[in-house]
């Protein structure tokens, strides 16, 4: 049974969140992975393009409770601009 | 006497046309001529800016005028230096930290896509499996160096004392932009993570507009003239039809003018590789696409630093296309999580425990305290099944020593027999009744 669920388990597979790139517009990415971080949908495996890339970057590096502090417009804006 | 010299200067320059000439072959070409001309350039450039260019061109984007950018695209052939950009992502980036360091730190598996820039070199997927003492500042930097805007980089590396330097002398180890070759690595993850589904986020400017879904997609029910169904044609049948006619003719055009080579520069594969032609919209069977709703003020905010008020939009953009496949997330990830959850009860030894079964438990105690309303759990009847809802994706299993996934769960997916994936009764009425 054991055997049975494991392989189950296997061919299920797992999810991973791909996120693009797009410039400026990759900026919808923070809310994306907001929005998912919210729900606790967030995919564990991660991988990122160009700007989804800098995404993809700031959450893979993060813990849970430093994603919770730090994914807010404000200090994204104080980031981003300079 | 002035007249005569001025004669005679006159009579060197027409005298001398091959010695001039040799001198614009010549590598001198680079040096003082290009210095002074990119002075004057840039004194023409200001003043033409200061009088006639409208307020919104003198803004600055990305931290740099305009004018600094258009003489550096001319003295180096492209708007924004590397160094800057790798001072500007280091705080996204955790400073110099590597994959490696990230996924100890985090148990999330950050993989990032580069394109080489030798030519038929395949796109390269970066992760801590690939590449665990690359620096992610340096790999994200490449990653977003489009040609024009920022240059083929070279990747960093920090060795075992902690010091952090550059990768080798060594042609075939420039990357540039990974969204070139291939946007969405679907092929990569399920090799390496056997990723079986993929969530994409789309916000190519180049794309988006093409992700229409004629026929509704996960979220967005279409129920168009028909109230009852929710694949109705959007826009009716013949609005449909020459919206898919165009975009399939376009498409056929861009695959035309890629194969032939005949694209310019590297826009040859922009628009080839997603499937975004297709009457789901870039969904194929096993992959959901988040597609914010951008506003058309976005296309003119490229390359620039957004506001906080852009910032808003954006976050609350992306939320509401996130929450538009919650549902249909939750559902997928229902059944991972169950088959956890039972594999877990029939293991006996503790240390076999699929990991994210108690991940799952402790964010859903954080949670909890923190007071934000739970989803609640109305799919699965025992209270028990319902705490495997909040989730992590995918299977992790892993060991501390680093190790991906052992290598028979690999190879049982490779030889698990098809009836094996069925979906018992019970859980294809689950299905049933989350999507109505």
């Amino acid at each position: 049974m054991e055997q049975v669920l494991r392989r189950a388990r296997a061919a299920y597979g797992r999810t991973g969140l791909c996120l693009s790139g797009g410039a400026a517009m990759g900026t919808y990415h923070f809310g994306i992975v907001k929005g998912l971080f919210d729900q606790g949908i967030l995919p564990h495996i991660l991988s990122g393009t160009s700007a989804g890339a800098v995404v993809g970057a700031f959450v893979g590096t993060r813990t849970d409770e430093e994603i919770e502090r730090d994914l807010t417009p404000e200090t994204l804006e104080l980031r981003l601009k300079r | 006497m002035r007249g005569s010299e001025e004669r005679e200067e006159r009579s060197n320059d027409n005298g001398s046309p091959i010695s001039l000439q040799k001198r614009t072959y010549s590598s001198s070409l680079r040096s003082s001529p290009s210095l002074r001309s990119s002075r004057i350039l840039q004194s023409i450039l200001t003043t033409l800016a200061r009088r006639f260019a409208p307020r919104p061109l003198l803004a600055r984007s990305f931290g740099k005028g305009w004018i600094d950018l258009l003489t550096n695209l001319y003295m180096q052939g492209t708007l924004f230096e590397n160094e800057y950009w790798m001072q500007q992502i280091a705080w996204f980036a955790g400073g110099d930290m590597t994959f490696a360091e990230a996924y100890k730190k985090t148990g999330r598996i950050l993989c990032i896509t580069l394109s080489a820039v030798t030519k038929k070199a395949p796109p390269v997927l970066l992760n801590y499996v690939t590449a665990p003492n690359v620096t992610i500042g340096s790999a994200v930097c490449a990653s977003a160096a489009v040609p024009g805007f920022v240059k083929a980089m070279r990747l960093r590396i920090k060795d075992e004392n902690g010091k952090v330097h550059m990768q080798e002398e060594n042609k075939d180890q420039l990357y540039f932009d990974g969204s070139i070759d291939q946007d969405i690595p679907t092929a990569g993850l399920a090799e390496m993570f056997n990723c079986q589904f993929f969530l994409a986020a789309q916000a190519n400017p180049h794309i988006v507009p093409f992700l229409y879904n004629s026929k509704g997609d996960v979220g967005r029910p279409s129920r168009w003239s028909v109230g009852s169904r929710e694949d109705s044609w959007r826009g009716g049948y013949l609005l449909a039809a020459l919206e898919l006619y165009l975009k399939y003719d376009m498409k056929a055009k861009f695959n035309f003018l890629g194969d032939l080579e005949a694209a310019v520069g590297f826009t040859g594969t922009l628009m080839t590789q997603n499937n975004w032609g297709t009457t789901t919209g870039g969904r194929a069977e096993n992959q959901t696409t988040m597609v914010p709703q951008v506003a058309f003020q976005d296309y003119f905010k490229l390359i620039s630093d957004p506001k906080l008020n852009d910032l808003y939009r954006y976050m609350r953009g992306g939320q509401i296309a996130a929450y538009e496949k919650t549902a249909f997330m939750k559902t997928h990830y229902s059944i991972a999580h169950t088959l956890n959850e039972c594999l877990a009860k029939l293991t006996k030894d503790p240390s076999n425990v699929p990991a994210e079964a108690i991940h799952n438990r402790a964010v859903i105690r954080r949670k909890r305290s923190i007071g934000r309303p739970l989803p609640t759990p109305t799919i699965l009847g025992s209270p028990q099944a319902a705490f495997t809802f909040s989730g992590v994706g995918g299977y992790k299993k892993i060991e501390e020593n680093g190790e991906m996934d052992n290598g028979d769960n690999e190879v049982e997916a490779k030889y698990a027999t098809p009836s094996l994936v069925k979906r018992t009764p019970s859980e294809n009425n689950l299905m049933k009744g989350q999507r109505k």
